[in-house]
């Protein structure tokens, strides 16, 4: 073993962290060479010297100091949300109720929102009223697609439109709309094409360019 | 293993850590005064061979335990107690480490400051005591001095490993560093202080063989 090796264990040596085989030839190594000895009694004082560190003691009021801050601690947080709140509500009035209103116009401009919007700029090529007959799985009402070959490019997702939720089918080449009908009796939303409302499997599509909000 | 009658769970000073924590979380306030017995002294000690500043030591140890309280409710067992609570500690320690460099006086500085201020009190109160007691406690002072002069970075983990007596294992967890990094990290801090303190061995070589322990 050469020197430059041998000194980079010394440390793992003295930790007795090295494989049986690696520190015999180690300490081989070291017997028959004077400077690594020297190196190995420097790394060997260096750790008892590091490990003879005394320890401080802790002051005597050590946990006594830290129950006074548990305790502390423990009286804060048991103060109830509610006195937060109105803490909070007295110490910023206007703040408190100019939050409260953007947060109550917020709700309702997004409820209304929901009630009336379709996405925007959805034009609609076709409209076809589908009953639920023409369901194929899952709880999507999967619309037959009235023109041969396109059925492979739908994408389906439903949308609220009217107090109905619509599905909406995304074909290359624009969007058509199905509506989706709990049951029969139901006319479909005002706004579609009632004529052409069709039971059964078969479906017949309505060409318009009109959107539909 | 010895249980209460009433509730049939172990005596708490013969409870594993992470039970205790466990007990804490449900409430049982005397379950975290164990804890803080079996560990204030770690804990004040690791913070103080970080820092070299006892009453920044004894600060750091105190909000470590209470951080730990503070979080008994969500502790679930996913490390070793002793692994999270020295991470806390730890963490604290870095944090007051990069506060401190805005100070004035340097890390060496304090430790020299604190130790002599020490080591004058305690030579007043120790002349009683064999000489030897006095020559180990200016060793101590060496290698504080010498410990302090590390870079942070390898001290922390040198402190963990070498004073410490922690695995490197445990080292690579506490501190997010995989256990190579660990290893070498220590082994430049080492290299450091064997830099610093083998002048002064050879100065007193007889002070510094006593103190070999290997």
């Amino acid at each position: 073993m050469k020197c430059d090796k041998a000194r980079t264990m010394l440390w793992a040596l003295c930790e007795e962290t090295l494989d049986r085989e690696t520190a015999d030839a180690l300490n081989g190594h070291v017997r028959s060479c004077e400077a690594c000895r020297q190196e190995l009694a420097g790394v060997r004082q260096t750790l008892g010297a590091l490990k003879s560190v005394g320890e401080i003691e802790p002051r005597a009021d050590f946990q006594d100091r830290l129950c006074q801050r548990i305790d502390a601690w423990e009286a804060r947080r048991q103060v109830t949300w509610l006195e937060a709140v109105t803490a909070l509500v007295r110490r910023n009035t206007r703040l408190v109720a100019a939050s409260a209103a953007a947060f109550v116009l917020a709700l309702f401009g997004g409820l209304y929102m929901l009630h009336n919007a379709i996405a925007p700029g959805l034009m609609v090529s076709q409209q076809t009223a589908v009953s639920p007959a023409s369901t194929s799985q899952g709880t999507g009402y999967e619309g037959i697609v009235p023109s041969a070959g396109a059925k492979q490019n739908f994408v389906m997702r439903e949308i609220p439109y009217q107090s109905q939720m619509v599905t909406v089918t995304r074909t290359e080449g624009a969007d058509t709309i199905y509506t989706r009908f709990p049951a029969r009796e139901i006319a479909p939303p005002r706004g579609l094409v009632r004529d052409n409302y069709v039971d059964g499997p078969s479906v017949t599509p309505v060409s318009t360019s009109q959107p539909i909000y | 293993m010895a249980r209460n009658e009433a509730d049939d769970l172990p005596r708490l000073s013969e409870d594993t850590d992470e039970n205790l924590m466990l007990r804490v979380g449900r409430g049982e306030r005397a379950a975290f005064d164990e804890i803080v017995r079996r560990y204030t002294k770690k804990m004040v000690n690791v913070a103080y061979q970080i820092t070299g500043d006892r009453e920044q030591a004894e600060d750091i140890a105190q909000e470590t335990f209470l951080r730990a309280y503070k979080s008994a409710p969500r502790y679930t067992e996913m490390a070793k107690f002793s692994t999270w609570l020295y991470t806390i500690a730890i963490n604290l320690c870095r944090n007051e480490l990069r506060r401190r460099r805005f100070k004035p006086y340097s890390l060496e500085e304090m430790a020299e400051r604190e130790d002599e201020g020490k080591l004058r009190v305690d030579i007043a109160d120790e002349r009683s005591k064999p000489d030897g007691d006095l020559e180990r406690k200016e060793i101590s002072l060496h290698v504080r001095r010498a410990i302090a002069r590390v870079p942070a970075k390898f001290r922390v983990p040198l402190v963990l490993r070498d004073i410490q007596d922690l695995s490197y294992e445990e080292i690579g967890a506490m501190l997010h560093l995989p256990e190579g990094t660990v290893k070498s990290r220590i082994n430049r801090a080492r290299l450091k202080v064997k830099e610093i303190l083998t002048p002064i061995m050879q100065e007193k070589p007889g002070q510094m063989e006593d103190n070999d322990e290997m």
